[in-house]
C-alpha cells in the first residue's frame, strides 16, 4: 500500500481510526472481517420489495452476507458494528449517465465523427472533489461515459466511487459504448446544426456494421468455420462483447423519430443491448416499442419536466414513460449538467411531477444496475457487493441527507467527519 | 319710347326668354339609375333578392324589389350579380412609409405625409374598398388619420375628412403607457395653465372695472358723461388670450374638455396585459372614459393572451378593429375565433385586411367567410366590414348601407360576397363607375 | 363608464386564467365525469379524519378543495355578520378560506382554521369564525396554508407597475409555486394575474455595495465617503445645537453631498439598506466591519462561505440571502476552512443571524426565473425545494418556511404587509395539499391580496398530476418518517 500516493485518505482514515478503534481498512481494497451494520430501515429493493425495520446488515469481504431484524441475525463476535438505529439502509445509487468520474478536461476528444476505440478507462480519476460529491449523495457506481458532440465517443467505464487504484475502482471496463444518435453531434463539422441525420446515421451505422463483422469474422475462426484467424483490430476489438451482449450500448437519444432509429437500428437491426439515455422531449410516445423488445432500458434525465406546446402543461417525463407502460425506469443527472450528489434529486423532481416514490427510488438503484448488467449492486441482498448508503430518512426528500457511504464494505464517507452535501 | 324701335328690344327680350326657356328645356331632367341585381345586400335590413336599387344624383333614393322607375331612367342590369354597399377600410397604410418615429405628434395629419400622386386607388377598388381610412405609422401619437374616397379618375383620391380620429399606440407596457400618461398629463397642466391665467385675466378685468367705477365716481357725474357722449371711442372689449399650448397637445386637450370638435381615439393595443395598462393610464380622466374613445384596434396575435379581454371589451361595448384571423389560445393547439367571442360579448366589430397590402385587400372577404364558417354571425360579419368601421369614421350619414338618403358606394360581385370564388366585378361610387363597368 | 366599475369587472374571479379551454363542446379528457365532493363543516356529518380506531386501511385520502360560488348555502342557517359591517357591506368584498391547517409563520399553527379576509386584508384568524354572507368561500380542508412566498429577486415575471405584464405565463407558474410577492430590480411587485390593482409593494430598500478585493480604489472611496458622512453628521448634531442658541445661524453646506456620499447618508440614516455580493469570507468580513463600524443595515447576497465565521455577520446585524446548494468547491491546499456548506444556513441560524432563502438556478436559467427548459427544481417554481434543502443542511422545517416567507419579507423591509398570517397583513396566501416542504404537495390556490390569482384545476397546467389525490406508496406502508428519531 503506497501511503505516499494518497496521504489525505490515509490520514482520514487514521482519525477514523482512532475515534472507533476499528481495524484500519486498506484503500482500494475490500474490507477485512465481519462488519455489523445495525440500522432503522433496509429497503432491499429485491423481487419482492422486502423492507426491514429494525435491522441488522452482516458485511464480509466486501459482500453482504446476512440481513434480518436486529434480534435474528447473529453478529459474530469480534465484528465492528456500526450502530445507526435511526438511518435507513438504501443501496448504492448508481448513475447511469456521468461525465465527472474522469478529467473534465479529457471528456471527450472530438478526433472522429466515430471513435469506436476510444475508452475512458484512459482518463479515469478514482479520486477527486467529483467523486467525493458523488459518495456524499449516496452514489456508489457511475458510469462514465465521455460526451456527446460526435456519435461515438468511445467506450464507457463502470466505476465504483470508492477511490483506490483504478483497476480497484473499475467494474466493468467495457461499461458501454456511448452512441449519440442525434442532438448534438450536428455540430461536430462546422459547429451549429450544419450535420444531417442521413450523414450521421449513416456514418454511425456502417462503424457498428463494420465492427459486428469483425466480431463475425473473429467468432467464426473461434468455432472453427473459418481457416485462419483474422487480423486483431484493436479499434473494433472492444466491439466483442458488445456483439456478445456482455455489455450495453449506452445511447443519448431524444425526441420521438431519433428515438425510433435508434431502437431500430442498435436493438433490432444489430441486435445490441440497448439503454436509452435522456430520453426527454416527446420520446416517451415510442414505449409501445421499447416494450417489444424486454431487454431495452429508458434511464431519462436530465430533463425531469417537459412543457408541451400542444394542450399548455407541464408534464414530468417518468410520469409519461410510466404511463406509456414502461416499467424497468431510471433516471440520470447527465453530471455535471446536474450535479452528480443530486441523483436523488433528480428522482424528486420526477415525482413532483406526477412518479411515484418507491419507483423512482429503485429508478436509481437496482434499475440502473440491472440495465448496466451491473449484477452485483442495485439492490441489498446476501451475495451482493456490500456497497450501499446511510441515510437520515427517505432519500428522495431534499431534507434528508446521506450520513454514511460504503462501497465493497468500506466506508468512504462520513458526514460526521466531513459533511459535504 | 316709339314702339318701332321697342321692337327689336322685345324680340331680342323674347329671344332670350326662350333661350333661357329653350337652356331649362336643354338640362336634363335629374340623372337616375336603377341598378336591377340578382341580389341586394341593404345590410340595414333585409336582402332582396332580386333587387333594385334608385340612384338620383349620386345618392340612393329607394331599395326594394319591383321597384316602378320611368322608363328614362338609366338601367344597369346586374342580374347575375350581388350588390352591397362598398367596403370601408378604417386603418390602411398602403403606401404610407414606414417610420420609427415615437413620441407624441398629435398635431401631424396623416395628409402631410402622402400626396395624391403617392397613393394608388386601384388596389381598393378592385378590392371593394370604396373608403379608405389612412392611418400614420409609429408609436406613441403618430398623427390624426384621414379618410378618402380612392378615384381612378380626377386625382387619386377624394378627401372625406380629414383628422378623422387620433390613434394612440399601446403595444408595450413601460414604453407606451408612460407616453399615454405623460401626454394626457401635460395636457390637462396646459388646460389648469390656461383656467389659472384666464381666472388672473379676469380677476384684472374685474379690478380694472372697479377702479375705473370709482374714478368715475370721485370725478363727478356729468363731467364723465359729456366725456363720454364727445364721440370718445368706445374701446372694444378686451378678450382673453389664452397662454400658448404646444401644438400636439392641443388635440388632447380638446379631447379633454370634450369639445364637440374633438378627435375620437383610437388605442391599439397587442394583448389583455395591454389593455389593463391602458384603462390605468386613463383612469383619472373622466373624459376619456366616454363612449366615443372606447376603440380599440387589436392586433392578432397566437402568442400572447387575449382571450381574457373578451370579457371587458363586451361588457365595455367597445368598437374593436381585429384582422380576420382564427388564432391559437397560447401554447396550445386551442383555436379561438375571437373577433366572433368579441362580438357575441357586446363589442361591435370592425374587420379590417391583415395588413395594407394589395394581396390581403384581395384575400379580405375570403378571410372574413372564414370566420363566418367558424361561428361569427352572418350579419355581424357583413356590419363590420361596412356599416361599423363607416360609422368609426364618422361617415355613416352617407356610407355603409344601402339605405335612402346614403350615397351610391356600391360594389358589383359574381356571387355570394363569403363564397370561395366570388370577385369583385364592378365598383361604383356616388353613382358613377369607379372601377369596372364603364369606368375609363 | 367609470373606472371604479372596470376595476370591480377585473376583480370578478371568473377573469381569471384562460389555460383550459372552455369553449362549448370541448371536454378536457373527462373533467365533466368527476363529482367532485364539497365539504363545509356544517353540512357533513363526517370528517375526512374520521377513520375507525384499529382499521387496517390506510387513512383516507384528503380530499381536495372546492370553490363555492358566492351564494349562501340553503341549508345552514347563516350565522348573523358581525356588528361592524351593518352599514357599508355593499362595499366590502369577503372570502373565508375555511377548513385548512393554517401555519401563520408568526404565531403558531391553526388546525383546522378560518381566515377571514376582507378588501384583500386578513381580517381574522381564528377556529369556526361566522362567515358574513355574501362572502366567497373557499373549502380547503385537508390542505394546508402558507404565506405567499417571497422572492427576493426575479427574473421576468414583474416589472413594476409600468411594466408588468399582468398575463405573463412566467408569471403564472411563479404563482404555481406559491410566490406572491418578488422584487425585481427596484421595484417590489406582487404577482397579481390579470389585474394591475395591488400590483405594486414598493421600491427596493437596497442600494448596491462593492466593496469588493479587486477594487482596493473603490473601495477607499467608500470607506471615506462614510468617513466624511460621520463627521458631518457630528458637525449637524453640533450645529442644531449651536442653532438654538442662535436661529439666524446659516445652515451647513450640503451640496456635496450627492452620489457616493449620498448613498452612504441615507445608509446611515437608515433609510436605504446595503446590499452586496459576496462569497468569499474575506469580502464578508470587511463589508460586515463596514456596516459595524458606521451603523448601517446590510444585506449579503450568498455569504457561501459565512458559515465559517457567522459572528462576524451577527455581530454587524447583516441578513443573508442564503442559497443552500449555492456551490463553491473547498480548496484543500489552504488549511483555513473555506467553500460553501449545505449547513450554512443552519449554522448561521444558529448564530443569530437572520436570512431569507432563494433558489439555485441552472445551467439553461437563473434561480430567479422560471425555468420550462427541463432542468427541473432549480427556479422560483420550486423555492419551496430549496428550503428544503436548508432543512438537508440542519435547519428545521419552521425556520426553512420562515425564511422564504417573513425572513423574506424583511430582509425586503416590506414585513409589515406580508410574509406572514396576521391580521391586518395583506390577504397573501399559498393553499397545498400537503406539507409545503414535501416534495409531492402541489399548490392548489395562490391567493394575492385576497383574490384567488392561480387555481390550480383552472390553470390546467398542473391539474393531471395526482389527480386523484396522494399516490399510495405500493411496498412501504408505514408512513414515511421526516425526522431523524421519528419512531418506525
Amino acid at each position: 500500500m503506497s501511503t505516499a500516493r494518497h496521504p489525505r485518505l490515509v490520514i482520514h482514515a487514521l482519525l477514523v481510526a482512532l475515534l472507533l478503534g476499528a481495524p484500519l481498512p486498506l484503500a482500494g481494497q475490500p474490507a477485512e472481517g465481519v462488519q455489523a451494520f445495525r440500522v432503522g430501515k433496509v429497503i432491499t429493493m429485491d423481487a419482492g420489495d422486502t423492507v426491514v425495520n429494525r435491522a441488522v446488515v452482516l458485511v464480509e469481504g466486501g459482500r453482504i452476507t446476512a440481513i434480518g431484524r436486529s434480534g435474528e441475525v447473529e453478529i459474530p463476535a469480534g465484528a465492528a458494528v456500526h450502530e445507526h438505529p435511526d438511518l435507513w439502509l438504501v443501496p448504492g445509487m448508481v448513475d447511469a449517465h456521468n461525465h465527472t468520474g474522469g478529467s473534465s478536461s479529457d471528456l471527450h476528444d472530438y478526433v472522429f465523427l466515430t471513435n469506436p476505440g476510444y475508452r475512458t478507462l484512459e482518463s479515469v480519476v478514482t479520486e477527486s472533489k467529483d467523486i467525493v460529491r458523488a459518495q456524499s449523495g449516496g452514489i456508489t457506481s457511475v458510469l462514465l461515459i465521455p460526451g456527446s458532440g460526435n456519435n461515438m465517443s468511445g467506450f464507457g467505464t463502470l466505476l465504483r466511487t470508492g477511490g483506490g487504484l483504478v483497476e480497484e475502482a473499475v467494474v466493468k471496463p467495457y461499461g458501454s459504448i456511448k452512441v449519440a444518435q442525434a442532438g448534438n453531434p450536428e455540430g461536430y463539422f462546422f459547429g451549429g446544426r450544419r450535420t444531417g441525420r442521413s450523414f450521421m446515421n449513416y456514418n454511425t451505422r456502417q462503424t457498428l456494421v463494420k465492427a459486428k463483422e469483425y466480431h463475425d469474422r473473429w467468432t467464426a475462426f473461434e468455432t472453427g468455420s473459418a481457416g485462419e484467424a483474422p487480423a486483431i483490430d484493436p479499434i473494433f476489438e472492444g466491439f466483442r462483447g458488445l456483439f456478445r451482449r456482455e455489455f450495453v450500448a449506452s445511447v443519448h437519444t431524444q425526441g420521438y423519430q431519433v428515438m425510433m432509429t435508434t431502437v431500430d437500428m442498435l436493438a433490432r437491426k444489430l441486435g445490441i443491448r440497448t439503454v436509452l439515455d435522456h430520453c426527454t422531449f416527446d420520446g416517451y410516445k415510442i414505449a409501445p416499442l421499447v416494450l417489444k423488445d424486454p431487454t431495452i432500458r429508458v434511464i431519462n434525465g436530465p430533463r425531469q419536466l417537459q412543457f408541451d406546446r400542444s394542450v399548455r402543461k407541464i408534464y414530468g417525463n417518468a410520469a409519461r414513460w410510466w404511463a406509456g407502460g414502461v416499467r424497468q425506469l431510471g433516471i440520470n443527472t447527465d453530471a455535471p449538467v446536474i450535479p452528480q450528489e443530486e441523483l436523488p434529486y433528480q428522482a424528486t423532481m420526477a415525482c413532483y411531477f406526477g412518479w411515484t416514490p418507491y419507483e423512482a427510488l429503485k429508478g436509481i438503484t437496482a434499475v440502473p444496475a440491472e440495465s448496466l448488467m451491473l449484477e452485483e449492486q442495485g439492490t441489498i441482498e446476501v451475495g451482493k457487493e456490500a456497497s450501499f448508503g446511510l441515510w437520515t430518512g427517505d432519500p428522495i426528500d431534499p431534507r434528508h441527507h446521506c450520513r454514511v457511504t460504503v462501497v465493497e464494505g468500506r466506508v468512504v464517507y462520513e458526514a460526521e467527519v466531513d459533511r459535504v452535501f | 319710347m316709339s314702339s318701332r324701335r321697342s321692337l327689336p328690344l322685345l324680340l331680342l327680350l323674347l329671344l332670350l326668354a326662350s333661350a333661357a326657356g329653350a337652356e331649362a328645356r336643354t338640362v336634363p331632367p335629374p340623372r337616375m339609375l336603377v341598378i336591377e341585381a340578382a341580389t341586394v345586400i341593404t345590410v340595414s335590413g333585409e336582402e332582396h333578392s332580386p333587387g333594385m336599387i334608385v340612384i338620383e344624383d349620386g345618392e340612393i333614393t329607394l331599395v326594394g324589389q319591383n321597384l316602378d322607375v320611368p322608363r328614362s331612367a338609366r338601367r344597369i342590369r346586374a342580374r347575375q350579380e350581388v350588390v352591397m354597399p362598398g367596403l370601408v377600410i378604417p386603418d390602411s397604410s398602403l403606401g404610407i412609409a414606414f417610420t420609427l418615429r415615437q413620441g407624441n405628434f398629435s398635431s401631424l395629419s396623416i395628409l402631410d405625409e402622402i400626396h395624391a400622386d403617392e397613393f394608388d386607388p386601384e388596389p381598393y377598388l378592385v378590392a371593394g374598398f370604396t373608403a379608405v381610412g389612412l392611418i400614420p405609422n409609429g408609436a406613441g401619437f403618430p398623427g390624426s388619420a384621414a379618410v378618402v374616397r380612392p378615384n381612378l379618375r380626377d386625382g387619386a383620391f377624394e378627401l372625406l375628412r380629414d383628422r378623422a380620429y387620433l390613434p394612440v399606440s399601446m403595444r408595450s407596457n413601460g414604453r407606451d403607457n408612460r407616453a399615454i400618461t405623460a401626454a394626457f398629463s401635460a395636457a390637462r397642466k396646459a388646460i389648469e395653465k390656461e383656467d389659472a391665467a384666464r381666472e388672473k385675466w379676469e380677476k384684472e378685468q374685474e379690478e380694472k372695472r372697479k377702479k375705473a367705477e370709482e374714478e368715475a365716481k370721485k370725478s363727478g357725474g356729468e363731467k364723465s358723461e359729456g366725456a363720454k357722449k364727445e364721440g370718445e371711442e368706445k374701446k372694444p372689449d378686451p378678450v382673453f388670450e389664452p397662454p400658448p399650448i404646444d401644438p400636439n397637445l392641443v388635440p388632447l386637450v380638446s379631447i379633454l374638455r370634450e369639445e364637440a370638435g374633438a378627435l375620437p381615439l383610437l388605442f391599439r393595443i397587442g394583448d389583455a396585459g395591454n389593455l389593463l395598462h391602458l384603462q390605468r393610464a386613463l383612469e383619472e380622466h373622466e373624459a376619456l372614459g366616454k363612449e366615443r374613445h372606447r376603440n380599440l384596434h387589436l392586433s392578432p396575435s397566437s402568442r400572447s393572451e387575449q382571450r381574457p379581454m373578451v370579457a371587458p371589451v363586451g361588457e365595455m361595448e367597445a368598437l374593436v378593429i381585429a384582422t380576420p384571423e382564427i388564432t391559437t389560445l397560447p401554447s396550445t393547439f386551442t383555436r379561438i375565433n375571437l373577433p366572433a367571442e368579441l362580438a357575441r360579448a357586446g363589442a361591435r366589430l370592425v374587420l379590417t385586411p391583415s395588413s395594407s397590402t394589395r394581396a390581403e385587400f384581395l384575400r379580405f372577404r375570403s378571410r372574413v367567410a372564414e370566420l363566418v364558417r367558424s361561428g361569427l354571425p352572418r350579419a355581424t360579419a357583413l356590419e363590420a366590414m361596412t356599416l361599423h368601421p363607416a360609422r368609426f369614421l364618422g361617415l355613416d350619414e352617407r356610407l355603409g348601407t344601402i339605405e335612402k338618403g346614403k350615397s351610391a358606394d356600391l360594389i358589383f360581385l359574381d356571387g355570394d360576397p363569403f363564397a370561395a370564388a366570388t370577385r369583385v366585378t364592378r365598383t361604383m361610387i356616388a353613382g358613377e363607375w369607379a372601377w369596372g363597368g364603364d369606368a375609363p | 363608464m367609470s373606472a371604479t366599475i372596470l376595476l370591480r369587472l377585473l376583480l370578478v374571479p371568473c377573469l381569471l386564467i384562460t389555460g383550459a379551454p372552455s369553449l362549448p363542446g370541448q371536454d378536457p379528457g373527462g373533467r365533466e365525469g368527476d363529482e367532485r365532493a364539497v365539504s363545509s363543516p356544517a353540512e357533513d356529518g363526517e370528517s375526512p379524519g374520521d377513520a375507525e380506531v384499529g382499521s387496517d386501511d390506510p387513512p383516507p385520502r384528503p380530499r381536495r378543495g372546492r370553490r363555492r360560488r358566492p351564494e349562501p348555502p340553503a341549508a345552514t342557517p347563516t350565522p348573523p355578520p358581525p356588528e361592524e359591517e351593518s352599514s357599508s357591506e355593499e362595499e366590502e368584498d369577503w372570502l373565508a378560506v375555511i377548513g385548512g391547517t393554517i401555519h401563520t409563520v408568526s404565531g403558531g399553527v391553526v388546525e383546522r382554521g378560518t381566515i377571514l379576509v376582507r378588501n384583500g386584508r386578513i381580517h381574522e384568524v381564528g377556529v369556526e369564525l361566522p362567515v358574513p354572507s355574501g362572502a366567497r368561500r373557499l373549502d380547503v380542508e385537508g390542505h394546508h396554508v402558507y404565506p405567499g412566498l417571497v422572492a427576493v429577486n426575479s427574473v421576468g415575471i414583474v416589472g413594476g407597475e409600468f411594466d408588468t405584464d399582468p398575463y405573463s405565463f412566467t408569471m403564472l407558474l411563479a404563482l404555481a409555486g406559491g410566490v406572491t410577492t418578488a422584487r425585481s430590480g427596484g421595484s417590489i411587485s406582487k404577482l397579481t394575474y390579470g389585474t394591475l390593482d395591488g400590483l405594486e409593494v414598493g421600491s427596493s430598500p437596497f442600494v448596491t455595495l462593492n466593496y469588493s478585493t479587486g477594487d482596493p480604489a473603490g473601495r477607499r472611496k467608500l470607506r471615506e465617503a462614510f468617513e466624511r458622512i460621520r463627521e458631518f453628521r457630528r458637525e449637524s448634531a453640533r450645529h442644531a445645537e449651536a442653532k438654538e442658541e442662535d436661529p439666524k445661524l446659516p445652515d451647513l453646506d450640503r451640496k456635496w453631498i450627492k452620489g457616493l456620499y449620498a448613498t452612504a447618508e441615507q445608509l446611515m440614516d437608515g433609510k436605504r439598506v446595503g446590499y452586496a455580493r459576496v462569497r468569499e469570507l474575506a469580502e464578508i468580513r470587511a463589508i460586515c466591519g463596514l456596516a459595524e463600524k458606521y451603523g448601517f443595515d446590510l444585506v449579503l447576497d450568498g455569504a457561501e462561505e459565512g458559515w465559517i465565521e457567522p459572528g462576524v455577520i451577527a455581530r454587524a446585524g447583516a441578513r443573508v440571502i442564503v442559497t443552500p446548494r449555492a456551490r463553491r468547491d473547498r480548496d484543500d491546499r489552504r488549511l483555513a476552512p473555506n467553500g460553501s456548506s449545505i449547513q450554512n444556513a443552519a449554522i448561521l441560524h444558529r448564530h443569530g443571524v437572520r436570512f431569507a432563502i432563494f433558489p439555485v438556478g441552472s445551467l439553461f436559467a437563473p434561480g430567479g426565473g422560471v425555468s420550462l427548459s427541463g432542468l427541473a427544481g432549480r427556479d422560483l417554481l420550486h423555492l419551496a425545494m430549496e428550503a428544503a434543502f436548508a432543512v438537508r443542511g440542519g435547519l428545521s422545517d419552521e425556520e426553512a418556511i420562515r425564511a422564504i416567507t417573513l425572513g423574506a419579507a424583511e430582509l425586503l423591509r416590506i414585513d409589515e404587509r406580508v410574509g406572514s398570517i396576521e391580521v391586518g397583513k395583506d390577504a397573501d396566501l399559498v393553499i397545498t395539499d400537503g406539507p409545503l416542504l414535501h416534495y409531492l404537495s402541489l399548490p392548489q390556490y395562490t391567493i394575492v391580496n385576497g383574490r384567488v390569482a392561480y387555481d390550480q384545476d383552472e390553470a390546467g397546467v398542473l391539474d393531471h398530476v395526482r389527480r386523484d389525490g396522494r399516490p399510495e406508496p405500493e411496498v412501504i406502508r408505514e408512513p414515511w418518517p421526516r425526522r431523524l428519531g421519528d419512531p418506525f
